[in-house]
């Protein structure tokens, strides 16, 4: 039974002027799984988000077991039976797992009494019926990634949902933590239910999908069944310019080390490390990054990758070990010379720390310039202005650089960001997800401009949840697992990674540091 | 301290405890929702003005309660408008109510009974009076408190099971997450910010008629800060009603010592800042041990 | 795109405030048996005499001294809502001053005065710098402690006016009247009017510049932003504690003109709402410390107009406050009507073109 059927699926967003989805046709059966792949901008988000209702398709109809839909409608598309499951997770922090699974629909006594014990008994069941591992009264914000994602999923099914619909499901999951995701989606298609889901990693769908489709440029370039294709193939599919990518990463060239990384040399490392804590039992951490170098720094989320980015930076203040630049303590360094001069910094979480989303894109874009300006300036406002004019058309940013940085778009948020941190060389550079919202494109330069950076002597950390953002840049790579560093080495490029994933999900043994 | 001493403390203390966790509750159902309750102290004095004009109007406390509820939550509803309909900063919309009762009051009282001062209203002080098993030492001190303690412990109880046992305040708690988090769960957010808002408002409408019926009138500047330092309670509370409770009944002993430190020779009038000093106080160590912790 | 954002709110903000006149006319015609009389009273009335027009000054400035503490506070991103226990100290701290150079004048009147104001303004200061203090130690929140703080600091004024330092020989609950040289100069007698107004003004100015031509005010503004930017930009918790000690300084000198000026002496409860006026002044303005200059005066004008038409009429000289709050409910509203219905359609298409961003 076909239980999902969209037809010529349209969307145009006149603020990018690209067209994101253009034509696009899709069928699901019960019982189906389809993987639904792509690079980055590839359009599969909002092809998602058009059939969860959340975005308005400028044309095209949707079909849900039978019955046409009013496109656009959150309500209709789940009344109709789509569970969809964002990207990005939105279960409420605060509350339990069962709470979660029943608000909206909600288990009552009496009319408006909550009637906790059944929501729990009743998730409880659902969680048996379909073989999750989560513990309904845990609350969410206790929850772990895959936790997280399944809750998320026990969710859609709780309320109805007979197709669903996964954005990106397993971008945070560590490999063995997206398997046992997959057994049950597995699970979940042989009870019936159609499924589908949507990722840029090509090695996942082919051991799982029962067809697959692929997305280039916002049209349908291949429906395949599974087995029909193999993981070069289906890269070749996907890619802009049929030639094999480097998967769901961007290509960069790595500049020949040698002139630029000079490993080791402790009395000229810029950034030294030492003796770090990290997290409670977690091994004591020591390294340091020379000019010129690229370190690349992986974890999965909740590793404490986040922990050592605060204490890089300078947020925190290690109550144990040190952070050195060159040679001094970090906490030790006036802050708002650091920043001007000693340290680019770029935050991976966006909102709070890189950006104030309320002041202007001019005053984001100069704040570390602030201190070039004289103390009393009576022609400061022109100055400002021309300063951030300035900068924002040499990193193509919007010249009108009195709009409030809120109102740009993620992908150009980032860019003002990094035009910000790497306008200079300075002496260390923290990256944390410099990647994030950039299309291909603007991975490449900002790639290529964290190169010369390093070229220039900037001693650079790049952190990231993805190896792939690593392998074609950095010099060295270091991977993190429990706040423990439990590798340390050369970059060899792809050909690792499966050695490294293993190491940070903590399949395979922490290596000995020295 | 001797026991009668110790006695008196405790009923003083839970007489003061009971309209500010009144108060804080109402006020921790707005903060759920994701919202400020900064109006607390404009509603309840407002709540205080409503309470003496329906009792002299009708001598009957209940509808002085009444008229009490009614008036905090249209003081509410105004912020909850400006700040949901019309987009303000709820702060500000909450400053403006707290500007606005004050001002409404004085004009109305100069139109209803001719005087900008104290508006008697003795019937509501019938409720205010102790039982007669007050005398007995610390039995009295909750067995033998006024009429009105127990129609304000029963309006907390109200309160706190709302927040945490209804449907309603499952999703003022999912409202409090954020628009996306409310809306992936088909809850209008924005609602149920408002519904807390008139929520908060009422209980604090109650809570000044409560202050009104201690005096048997309404006095202008009655609640004297006392929303604010409900406020402070929903902070130092953790933002759970039984932290809430239990931060109101601190407050309310700071209040009893204070008002017994009078007896060591402080003059009254300076001793009525002591509760703001020490309401600070409180607020700074606590946050001092959440930080440490 | 930016000037038509920055325009729409000074249309929100008019909007607002001509509602807040709106409903005072209309408050007028329906509660006096002599409307006509009432709004000339309160519309035109402060403009009909130099007398009355000076006064209007005059009153004006002590609040826009308060309303530049509250800005320089906004700026960077605190609520200081203890502006009124501020100005109280302020007060008190300025009479003592003058109190203990003795009855008779023993020093000059030119180093007098400034001593007085500067007193005034470091007890500000000091009230305002132990919430700072607290704030960095513990975390606890500015717009709650200061709120407390000057509740108990207007208490222990009041009780050390009417208390121990009270003129006894007064029927008034207040210190002893200043002796005429520790008075302000008056700019135009008989009026009230004096240099207490113009030093408001020239506050004002040099407020203006600080914002927004020296280093600093950038860098208090760019604070403001936000704890987490500020903190990654290297822009220092000092940033902050010095605005609000700033802030408070300036309330501090508020009350000093208070005593200085019209009044000559510390009353009880003199400050009468001019921390909160100030703080409604502030945001009217939008935190710019030139367009306070025009918003003290607003302000000033409806308690002027207000305390008029209740002389001629049976209006309530209450009316005043009622606008203000009116304006100030509506002050930061996005969606006024008319203003709100395509700025809205605005803000939606900007939602789904968000969605491009994937």
């Amino acid at each position: 039974m076909e239980m999902l059927s969209a037809r010529g699926l349209t969307k145009y967003f006149s603020e990018t002027a690209t067209l994101a989805n253009d034509g696009v046709s899709l069928g699901l059966a019960a019982g189906e799984i389809k993987a639904v792949v792509g690079e980055n901008g590839a359009g599969k988000s909002t092809f998602a988000r058009m059939i969860a209702g959340l975005l308005v398709p400028d044309s095209g109809a949707l079909w849900v077991r039978g019955r046409r839909l009013r496109l656009g409608s959150v309500r209709e598309a789940e009344a109709a039976g789509i569970g969809y499951v964002p990207q990005q997770s939105l279960l409420a922090d605060g509350l339990s797992v069962a709470e979660n699974l029943s608000l909206g629909s909600e288990q009552r006594r009496m009319g408006f009494l909550f009637d906790r014990k059944r929501a729990q008994v009743e998730a409880a069941a659902l969680v048996e019926r379909f073989g999750f591992h989560l513990d309904p009264g845990a609350r969410a914000s206790d929850l772990s990634p895959p936790e997280r994602r399944q809750a998320e999923i026990a969710r859609a099914l709780a309320r109805g949902g007979e197709v669903l619909v996964l954005d990106e499901p397993t971008s945070i999951l560590s490999e063995s933590e997206a398997g046992s995701l997959f057994s049950l989606l597995r699970r979940l298609a042989d009870s019936g239910k159609a499924v589908l889901f949507i990722t840029h990693r090509v090695a996942e769908v082919l051991g799982v999908a029962d067809s697959i489709a692929v997305l280039r440029e916002g049209r349908v370039v291949a429906e395949l069944a599974a087995g029909a294709v193999g993981e070069a193939g289906l890269s070749r599919l996907m890619s802009r310019s049929g030639s094999p990518l480097s998967v769901g990463g961007p290509a960069r060239h790595r500049p020949e080390s040698g002139t630029r990384a000079r490993f080791g040399g402790e009395e000229e490392a810029a950034l030294k490390v030492s003796g770090l804590l990290l997290a409670r039992g977690s091994r004591q951490l020591s390294f340091s990054v020379a000019p010129g170098e690229i370190l690349g720094i992986a974890a999965l989320a909740g590793n404490g990758l986040g922990r050592l980015e605060d204490y890089l930076s300078g947020f925190l203040t290690p109550t144990q070990g040190s952070v050195r630049i060159g040679g001094r303590e970090l906490g030790g360094i006036p802050r708002g010379r650091l920043r001007a001069e000693e340290l680019a910094y770029v935050p991976a979480d966006r909102e709070g720390r890189a950006l104030a989303a309320s002041a202007s894109l001019r005053d984001n874009i100069l704040v570390l310039r602030r201190r070039e300006y004289g103390l009393v300036d009576f022609a400061l406002k022109r100055s400002l202005s021309e300063g951030a004019a300035a900068m924002a058309s040499a990193f193509s940013l919007s010249t009108d650089t009195g709009i409030a940085a809120g109102s740009l778009s993620g992908g150009n948020r980032q860019r003002l960001v990094l035009a910000r941190e790497l306008d200079r060389t300075r002496k260390v550079a923290i990256l944390a997800e410099p990647f994030q919202n950039l299309d291909l494109a603007a991975q490449e330069s900002a790639a290529r401009r964290i190169a010369e950076l390093a070229e220039e002597g900037s001693a650079i950390v790049l952190l990231s949840s993805s190896l792939d953002e690593l392998f074609p840049i950095a010099d060295r790579i270091a991977i993190l697992y429990r706040g423990s560093l439990v590798h340390l080495g050369g970059n060899e490029g792809q050909g690792s990674a499966h050695a490294l994933l293993a190491l940070m999900t903590g399949s395979a043994p922490a290596e000995d540091i020295a | 301290m001797s026991i009668d001493l110790a006695a008196s403390l405790l009923t003083v203390a839970l007489a003061a405890a009971a309209p500010l966790a009144v108060a804080a509750l109402g006020g921790l159902l707005t903060e759920a929702a994701g919202s400020l309750s900064v109006a607390l102290e404009g509603c309840m004095l407002l709540g205080a003005f409503a309470a003496a004009a329906a009792a002299r109007a009708s001598d009957s406390v209940t509808l002085a309660i009444l008229a009490a509820i009614a008036a905090g939550m249209l003081l509410a509803a105004l912020v909850g408008g400006a700040a949901g309909a019309l987009g303000a900063d709820v702060f500000i919309a909450g400053l403006a109510a707290n500007l606005l009762a004050p001002g409404a009051i004085s004009i109305a009282s100069q139109a209803l009974f001719g005087t900008k001062g104290v508006v008697q209203a003795e019937v509501l002080g019938s409720y205010a009076r102790q039982g007669p098993l007050s005398s007995i030492p610390f039995i009295g001190a909750l067995l033998g408190q006024e009429p009105l303690f127990y129609v304000l412990s029963g309006a907390a109880a109200l309160l706190a099971a709302t927040y945490s046992k209804t449907v309603f305040g499952l999703r003022l708690r999912a409202a409090g997450e954020g628009r996306e988090v409310s809306e992936a769960a088909g809850i209008a957010s924005g609602r149920y910010r408002f519904a807390a808002h008139l929520a908060a408002g009422g209980a604090a409408g109650l809570a000044g008629a409560a202050l009104a019926s201690h005096v048997a009138a309404f006095v202008p500047g009655l609640s004297a800060g006392r929303g604010w330092i409900a406020l402070v309670a929903i902070y130092l509370g953790g933002k759970r009603p039984l932290g809430v409770i239990l931060a109101c009944l601190g407050l309310g002993l700071l209040i009893a010592v204070s008002n017994a430190a009078q007896g060591l020779g402080l003059t009254a009038e300076l001793l009525a800042a002591l509760p703001f000093v020490a309401t600070a106080l409180a607020l700074v160590a606590w946050k001092r041990l959440e930080r440490r912790a | 795109m930016r000037s038509r954002a920055r325009s729409e709110a000074w249309l929100a903000r008019i909007a607002a405030l001509s509602l807040a006149l709106a409903l005072a006319a209309a408050y007028a015609v329906l509660a006096s048996s002599e409307p006509r009389r009432a709004l000339a009273a309160f519309f035109i009335g402060p403009f009909s005499s130099p007398y009355t027009f000076f006064a209007l000054l005059e009153n004006a400035g002590p609040l826009l001294v308060c309303a530049l503490g509250a800005a320089i506070a906004f700026r960077s991103g605190a609520f200081n809502l203890g502006g009124e226990g501020q100005a109280a100290v302020g007060c008190l701290a300025s009479a003592l001053v003058l109190r203990a150079l003795g009855p008779s004048p023993s020093l000059e009147p030119g180093l007098a005065l400034p001593l007085a104001l500067l007193g005034a303004a470091a007890a500000g200061a000091a009230l305002a710098s132990l919430s700072a203090f607290a704030e960095s130690w513990s975390g606890a929140e500015i717009l709650l402690t200061t709120f407390l703080l000057s509740q108990a600091a207007l208490i222990t004024v009041d009780w050390a006016i009417g208390g121990p330092f009270r003129d006894l020989g007064s029927n008034l609950l207040a210190m002893a009247p200043l002796p005429g040289q520790y008075r302000l100069p008056r700019l135009a007698p008989p009026s009230p009017l004096s240099l207490g107004a113009a030093l408001a003004l020239g506050l004002a100015l040099a407020a203006s510049l600080f914002v927004g031509r020296t280093r600093l005010g950038y860098e208090l503004s760019l604070y403001g932003r936000g704890p987490g930017f500020a903190r990654a930009s290297g822009l220092g918790k000092a940033l902050g504690s010095g605005a609000l000690i700033l802030s408070g300084a300036l309330s501090g000198l508020a009350g000093g003109l208070l005593v200085l000026g019209q009044a000559g002496r510390a009353v009880e409860g003199m400050t009468g709402g001019v921390g909160w006026n100030g703080l409604a002044a502030a945001l009217i303005a939008n935190n710019a410390p030139l367009a306070a200059i025009p918003s003290a005066l607003f302000l000033s004008w409806l308690d002027a107009g207000a305390r008029q038409a209740s002389i001629v009429s049976d209006l309530s000289p209450d009316a005043s406050t009622v606008m203000k709050a009116v304006a100030l409910l509506l002050i930061t509203a996005r969606y006024l009507p008319g203003i709100g219905t395509w700025r809205k359609r605005r803000l939606a298409r900007g939602r789904t073109g968000q969605g491009a961003g994937q």
